[in-house]
């Protein structure tokens, strides 16, 4: 993925903060069609070929942040104003949650490897001799690679003593764990949704931001301006992405136009119990071992990719759909907002019901300034550590523990940190043959949630 | 010898268009300049707001505003202040 630090990173922080100020303070919505050239102004560098374009994909970015499908081709001509009178404004966004801007994309040459101006045409070619594709040639004192016949394996690259064969990824293609990306040489990639898991890892490796999510935020923000009951549902990932103690952050949270914030370590410590029981009820009735199921980008997995997995995941539900159920319970006619650094999330919430709206860190990060929330302002309650084993959650090896911690007997944990193609082979095979532990955390993102794709600061 | 002191907004804005990860700075900073610098958060002085004129995250080297600031203006600014002062 791209490092955290990048100009894509700021771009999209900075829109959403301009597309809420929006939302909350403009008296007029024709202002929407200013924002575009508000943030590419006259005279700056382009980013791409001209500013033209570059104003036209912020555009195509808002109209993904009202929650339009970008992928299927759609009359582009309305102005932003027209797009956003006619968006949704009641109801989160139908899935998929991603979509691919076709016209952003750099439609990549597919993967390869290819001998750069660094050759020198040694006399020993190791490059040439170690290929097991007979895809090297000398032509001008140079090697030269074969499309056709190169394999990419990378040996040749391993080999040369001047490191002048590189590898050129398609960044999205590299880090789907699933080979979700279709990627047909001179056109703009897709996303195959028959297998993609929602993980979001494309969104963030894409050196020209052109996989993006529907956001949530218009039904929101027009939540809000009702002055609707509102309640949001905080993932433990959330306290060391902002600045100031955790009862600052709440109140600030609170500031934003909610009428509550339930944070959901406690809900996490209730899945981690009952995981718990759930465990050793299927180990009676002799079942080898048992996953998590908290991660809702492995839950899609296990769905698309390994089915006869299935019946090992746990019937627990996540701690987000245990915190709604007890919300729900409590405010019947509430909004339920989720904010958390996952982008799955929103496929869970909208399969399942019970959550109404789902938002990421970047995009609660953004609201608050939008709503000028200082959150060093509010006072500084005395630290009290409550629920540690659920805030644990936010981190790979969390839950496993927690659910340890909830039963008398020891047993044996093991975890998968991080979905990618070779551990989503190893999973394949449990079905033969059973995993070390009796109980395997599952986390899509090597780390857990708090280094999910949609973090601010992890 | 007095330190520069790198003032970094801790403000809500500052923080989380970049600046919660500027506050770590010390260690990123090259050897020869570390120990002449003081990293300092201090809160919202207000500048954030225009986002025209000077976007978050601001940060101040040797009391000179940095707008937009990142790592390598910084360092930058950190460069000019210790030679403005005949320290290198």
């Amino acid at each position: 993925m791209l490092t955290e630090k990048n100009q894509y990173s700021y771009l999209r922080k900075e829109l959403l903060t301009r597309f809420f100020t929006f939302l909350f303070e403009s008296k007029n919505p024709l202002e929407i069609n200013k924002i575009p050239y508000e943030m590419i102004p006259s005279g700056g560098d382009p980013r791409r070929c001209c500013i033209y374009k570059d104003r036209e994909m912020i555009k195509y970015r808002l109209l993904s942040l009202m929650g339009y499908d970008l992928s299927e081709s759609f009359d582009e001509s309305p102005s932003l104003y027209e797009f956003f009178n006619r968006c949704g404004k009641d109801r989160a966004p139908a899935l998929p949650p991603l979509s691919v801007i076709t016209a952003a994309c750099s439609s990549c040459r597919s993967k390869q490897y290819r001998v750069t101006e660094l050759c020198r045409g040694c006399l020993a070619r190791p490059c040439q001799t170690i290929c097991p594709a007979d895809a090297i040639s000398m032509k001008s004192g140079k090697a030269l690679i074969d499309g056709e016949k190169c394999i990419n394996c990378g040996k040749c690259r391993e080999s040369c003593p001047y490191s002048a064969i590189v590898y050129i990824p398609v960044p999205c293609e590299e880090v789907c764990p699933v080979g979700a990306i279709i990627k047909k040489e001179g056109h703009a990639i897709e996303i195959d949704r028959d297998k993609c898991i929602s993980c979001g890892r494309c969104t963030r490796s894409c050196p020209f931001g052109a996989i993006v999510e529907k956001s949530h935020i218009v039904p929101l923000v027009a939540a809000i301006k009702q002055k609707k009951d509102m309640t949001l549902m905080i993932a433990p990932s959330l306290y060391d992405q902002l600045p100031g103690a955790d009862s600052q952050i709440l109140a600030a949270l609170k500031a934003a136009g909610f009428s509550r914030v339930y944070e959901l370590q406690e809900a996490a410590e209730i899945v981690a119990e009952e995981e718990g029981k759930e465990l050793l009820e299927r180990m009676e009735n002799g079942q080898s071992f048992m996953t998590t199921s908290c991660c809702p980008a492995y839950v899609e997995t296990v769905k698309k990719h390994i089915p006869e997995l299935a019946s090992h995941v746990s019937d627990t539900p996540s701690p987000m759909m245990a915190g709604a159920r007890i919300l729900r319970e409590k405010y019947p006619g509430t909004t339920i907002v989720f904010a958390g650094p996952c982008l799955a999330k929103k496929v869970e919430a909208y399969e399942k019901g019970g959550v109404d709206l789902v938002l990421n860190f970047e995009e609660l990060g953004t609201l608050l300034i939008a709503k000028s929330v200082e959150i060093l302002d509010y006072p500084a309650a005395e630290e009290v550590t409550s629920f540690a084993l659920g805030r644990g959650f936010a981190r790979s090896g969390g839950v496993g523990k927690a659910v340890k911690a909830s039963l008398e007997e020891d047993i044996h944990c093991s975890q998968i940190d991080g979905l990618s193609v070779k551990t989503i082979r190893l999973m394949k095979t449990w079905i033969k043959k059973a995993p070390e532990g009796r109980l395997v955390e599952v986390m899509a993102c090597e780390g857990g949630c708090s280094r999910g794709p949609c973090s601010l600061n992890s | 010898m007095e330190k520069i002191i790198v003032e970094i907004c801790t403000g809500t804005a500052c923080f989380v268009m970049g600046s919660g990860k500027l506050l770590s700075i010390e260690e990123s900073l090259p050897a020869n300049i570390r120990d002449y610098v003081e990293v300092q958060p201090v809160l919202c002085c207000g500048l954030c707001r225009d986002w025209t004129n000077s976007k978050p995250p601001v940060v101040s080297v040797a009391g000179k505003m940095i707008a937009g600031a990142d790592e390598e203006k910084i360092i930058k600014a950190v460069m000019a202040a210790l030679e403005g002062g005949n320290l290198c």
